[in-house]
């Protein structure tokens, strides 16, 4: 979407139109629905918060003052609603349970999109393909258990690849902060996953 | 980025733990070339930090090399009848009974009925006299002056009734 349709979009969903509406679902569903099961490592509560982040996306577009794009605005819906969800499933001790669940193990065995250059180069095999799988269990799993604002940021940046200014945009915080905060996030995660590396 | 002092011993502890403050900035291309290569020096005479940048450089791969994933295939359905739902929730004639009241507001008019009770009860009393209201009945005979009486004068009558009696 260039800026002009982008902004005719968002009219129509100040309007209430319908079809607008599925548009942009249909546009950005696999996006936020990646980067919440990213950041809560569990697909039952994935599914249902990135629905939750666009009915706030309807409801609340009186609020959108067209200042970022509208993509940006909905990963901040998103990263909002999954902090305060982190918050509330910490509170009910459900952030201790690293196991993955089922339909969390068939999201992420399930996977269609090929992945990255560099993961594909050094998989070739197979049994080097299930290490990559393990590999990336573990991952998933020691992300979802770092602190919500570092697991923000390393999934902002390195999984959905959005630019600093656009991390600064969505999170609201300072650049110093963002940079900061992503280095010693990527550094708790390498001191956890480290010992997985032959 | 300070490039002078951090590489200049290189067994000293501040000097690793710099060197590892600048991987990320290093992998992401943001460290000048002066800065870049003075890491390099360090990296290259150095196994621990070395072994520490590999293991950075292999998790950063391994976290950016996750695979996009699929929002279920029903999906846009299942948000649009969330939405439906949410909206016919908010449209709702609601009763005067489910209006709900912020918490403060709530504290505010309990404070402000307990200090006109005690205006009413303890200030007021004190500031306009003794004024305590007591209904008259129609066909009660007038009332006598009160004559204010000490002590003394009724110790007095009691002296005199005993006397009498």
């Amino acid at each position: 979407l260039d800026r002009g349709e982008e902004r005719k979009l968002v009219q129509r969903l100040k309007g209430g139109d319908s079809r607008a509406f599925d548009t942009v679902v249909g546009l950005f569903q696999h996006k936020i629905y990646g980067l919440v099961f990213r950041m809560l490592g569990n697909a039952q509560e994935a599914e249902d918060l990135a629905q939750e982040v666009f009915v706030t996306l309807f409801t609340s577009i009186d609020g959108f003052r067209e200042e970022s794009r509208l993509g940006t605005w909905l990963y901040r819906i998103a990263v909002n609603h999954c902090r305060n969800r982190i918050k509330y499933l910490a509170r009910r001790n459900e952030s201790r349970k690293h196991s993955l669940d089922q339909e969390t193990q068939r999201v992420l065995s399930n996977e269609k999109v090929p992945g990255s250059p560099q993961i594909q180069a050094h998989l070739p095999r197979p049994d080097q393909m299930a290490e990559g799988r393990q590999l990336e269990k573990i991952v998933q799993k020691e992300l979802a258990a770092l602190e919500s604002d570092q697991r923000a940021l390393i999934v902002l940046r390195d999984i959905e690849g959005l630019t600093y200014s656009e991390i600064v945009e969505v999170v609201g915080q300072p650049l110093g902060t963002v940079k900061s905060r992503l280095h010693r996030g990527r550094m708790t995660l390498k001191e956890k996953i480290a010992k997985y590396f032959k | 980025v300070s490039v002078v002092g951090p590489f200049r011993a290189q067994e000293d502890a501040v000097e690793h733990s710099e060197a590892k403050d600048l991987f990320s900035d290093y992998l992401e291309g943001e460290l000048d070339a002066q800065a870049s290569a003075a890491l390099e020096e360090h990296l290259s005479s150095c196994p621990k930090c070395k072994q520490e940048f590999e293991s950075f450089r292999r998790t950063i791969q391994a976290v950016s090399g996750l695979k996009p994933l699929q929002a279920p295939q029903d999906f846009a359905s299942k948000v649009n009848h969330r939405l439906r739902r949410r909206l016919r929730t908010r449209r709702k004639p609601t009763s005067p009974w489910s209006y709900k009241l912020p918490f403060e507001t709530i504290c505010l008019v309990m404070l402000i009925i307990l200090a006109a009770f005690y205006i009413m009860l303890y200030l007021l009393p004190q500031i306009v006299g003794d004024t305590e209201f007591r209904p008259v009945p129609r066909d009660a005979p007038p009332r006598e002056k009160r004559i204010p009486r000490t002590n003394g004068s009724r110790r007095n009558e009691e002296t005199n009734a005993r006397q009498k009696g």
